[in-house]
């Protein structure tokens, strides 16, 4: 039985002030942050230093700033936390990570609170960007609770990207448009192709008359700008874009998808 | 698509382009020669430059409690780098003072809104405990700005306090802010004058006075490459003018494409004649990268001119700043 992260969060959120009797007040979440800064600049003892920070990162997720709310969870003290409150920090960081759009770090910090397996549609997720897209679909699946809803993410999976390989597309670069196609951009290789085709029949025109000088080297300089610039270097420079995009959109499908599963209890 | 190819194209005519490159429509056979693989080679580091932020931050009215009673607050806040809490903390309704304007100013300073920053130190009079230190921090302020002329009319004013001028306890360090505003500003006698005070003993100044000193024999001393040798060379050798303007790549690429190009002119002039269409054509294209290499070497020297003082430039407005840490510490 997992326990709701809003639990968790409200737990850390709540011990200073059970601590002191305090009311929580509406305040600017900044001017709430600097408050618990005070606390941390006043206090000797590590576990309130550690709630104060935790509040205060929290403060700075409410002002939508969670980079700043993931760098004070990186001065909490782990060392004074029992095992379970550690591994709810690196759960909180994990999810700040999240928000800020460095999914690397949020994965990282999920599976090190050893809670990646209580929260499947988030570690799914995650999973995702990292293009480990087996793991993805298994937490997914266990996050549908029905036929249904482990229907649909089969079937979202069935159209999931391929990650693209920058060998295969500089390979594939020597027949263009397949280079292109191979990266979705198929009428860019029409056109490569036909600007390749054009370079190298003047090559080979000049070639065949004789003309060794104009072939070789104005074939070189020719094709220097149609096949090596504007094909090959182009389509191994641009692998990484398309594989960030494409995996992006498709994590964002699946989000979509396990928050419905998850809303129509499915 | 089409709307894509002609925004291609007028993006690669348009005047203006890459920091490093040679501009304009006249530039654009050295543009073509100088994106070729070997062309790249040449190294093109852009000097990193104090992204100045001009947006005004809003302080709230005066209230009634002081600052001081917050300092120790703030410089743990400032110590530990936490410059969002810093911020806010200023933003509090405190009581109008010298310590709150030079507080103020110092959390703008650090995030680069020079401008206001330096207007706030200047609300800090010079027998103020925080009075030096908010005066070196506005010299250090308005040169990141550009406004040289102000901070040295501010270090060279008759009226200057006693404590900044000579025979005071900030003396050299006035004395290394004028000379580093005189290496900005060009002015070589200047420089000569008050860097005759340097007595590189002083740790907390010894560094930047001999970076300072290392980048005057640059500006002053060495004679530099001039444009006029560099177009010169290429016009005898293709790409000798982008070698002597530092570019081993880029001379290298025109060497290739100018030599190619000569060599199919000299081909199709011989099989075909000179008014052949093929001769035509290679010989045009021959002509203008030729052209376009002699342009593009003779811009180039100055390219890297302005490179390299831009460089010496933010080196020097670092080493303003820097002793100001050791000294006020």
């Amino acid at each position: 039985m997992r326990t709701p992260l809003s639990f968790i969060i409200s737990i850390f959120l709540f011990v200073p002030f059970f601590a002191k009797g305090q009311e929580v007040p509406d305040e600017n979440p900044l001017e709430e942050a600097l408050r618990w800064e005070r606390v941390v600049f006043s206090s000797d003892d590590p576990g309130t230093v550690n709630s104060a920070l935790i509040a205060k990162a929290e403060c700075y997720s409410k002002a939508k700033m969670p980079d700043e709310a993931s760098k004070t969870l990186e001065r909490v003290r782990m060392y004074f936390l029992d095992p379970e409150a550690a591994s709810s920090v690196l759960l909180l960081r994990s999810l700040y990570s999240k928000e800020s759009g460095d999914m690397g770090a949020a994965l990282g910090f999920l599976e090190e609170s050893g809670q990646a397996e209580d929260y499947p549609e988030l570690y799914s997720v995650l999973l995702a960007y990292s293009w480990r897209l087996d793991e993805a679909k298994s937490q997914a699946m266990l996050s549908a609770s029905s036929d249904a809803g482990r229907d649909a993410v089969m079937e979202l999976f069935k159209k999931a990207p391929r990650q693209r390989k920058e060998n295969l597309a500089a390979a594939l670069s020597f027949i263009p448009p397949a280079g292109q196609i191979y990266l979705g951009r198929p009428w860019e290789g029409i056109l490569s192709m036909i600007l390749n085709a054009g370079a190298a029949g003047l090559t080979a025109y000049e070639l065949i008359n004789h003309d060794w000088v104009s072939g070789l080297l104005g074939g070189g300089l020719l094709l220097n700008e149609t096949f090596f610039k504007a094909n090959m270097e182009k389509n191994i420079t641009s692998v990484d874009e398309f594989n960030r995009r494409s995996i992006n959109k498709f994590a964002l499908s699946l989000e979509e998808l396990l928050e419905t599963i998850r809303q129509q209890g499915l | 698509m089409s709307r894509r190819i002609l925004l291609i194209v007028l993006s690669i005519l348009a005047s203006r382009c890459v920091f490093g490159q040679v501009p304009g429509i006249l530039g654009l056979p050295d543009r073509i020669m100088s994106s070729s693989r070997i062309g790249r080679v040449s190294a093109r580091n852009t000097p990193t430059a104090i992204a100045v932020d001009t947006a005004t931050v809003f302080f709230p009215s005066f209230g009634t409690k002081s600052v001081s009673q917050d300092y120790d607050f703030f410089k743990y806040l400032s110590d530990n780098d936490l410059k969002q809490d810093a911020k806010t903390l200023l933003q509090g309704a405190y009581a109008q003072s010298d310590t709150l304007d030079f507080l103020r100013a110092k959390v703008l300073f650090f995030d680069n809104k020079f401008y206001q920053a330096s207007s706030l130190f200047s609300r800090v009079p010079s027998s103020s405990s925080f009075g030096p230190e908010a005066f070196y921090y506005r010299i250090v302020a308005l040169s990141s700005v550009g406004e040289y002329d102000l901070a040295s009319g501010l270090l060279n004013s008759p009226s200057l306090p006693k404590l900044f001028s000579a025979g005071g306890p900030y003396a050299e360090l006035s004395s290394l802010q004028a000379a580093g505003l005189a290496l900005l500003k060009g002015e070589k006698d200047e420089w000569a004058r008050r860097s005759a005070s340097f007595t590189f003993d002083d740790y907390a100044l010894l560094e930047s006075e001999k970076v300072l000193s290392d980048i005057s024999i640059n500006r002053f001393e060495s004679r530099g490459k001039r444009a006029g040798i560099a177009a010169l060379a290429s016009t005898f050798i293709p790409g000798a003018g982008k070698v002597y303007a530092g570019r081993l790549g880029e001379g290298v690429a025109a060497f290739m494409t100018v030599g190619s190009l000569g060599a199919i002119t000299a081909e199709n002039w011989k099989k075909h004649g000179l008014k052949d269409w093929r001769t035509i054509l290679a010989g045009s294209l021959c002509a203008t990268f030729y052209l376009g290499n002699i342009y593009g070497s003779y811009m180039s020297v100055s390219i890297e001119k302005d490179k390299r003082i831009a460089n010496e430039n933010a080196t020097i407005i670092y080493h303003l700043h820097l002793p100001l840490r050791t000294v006020f510490r």
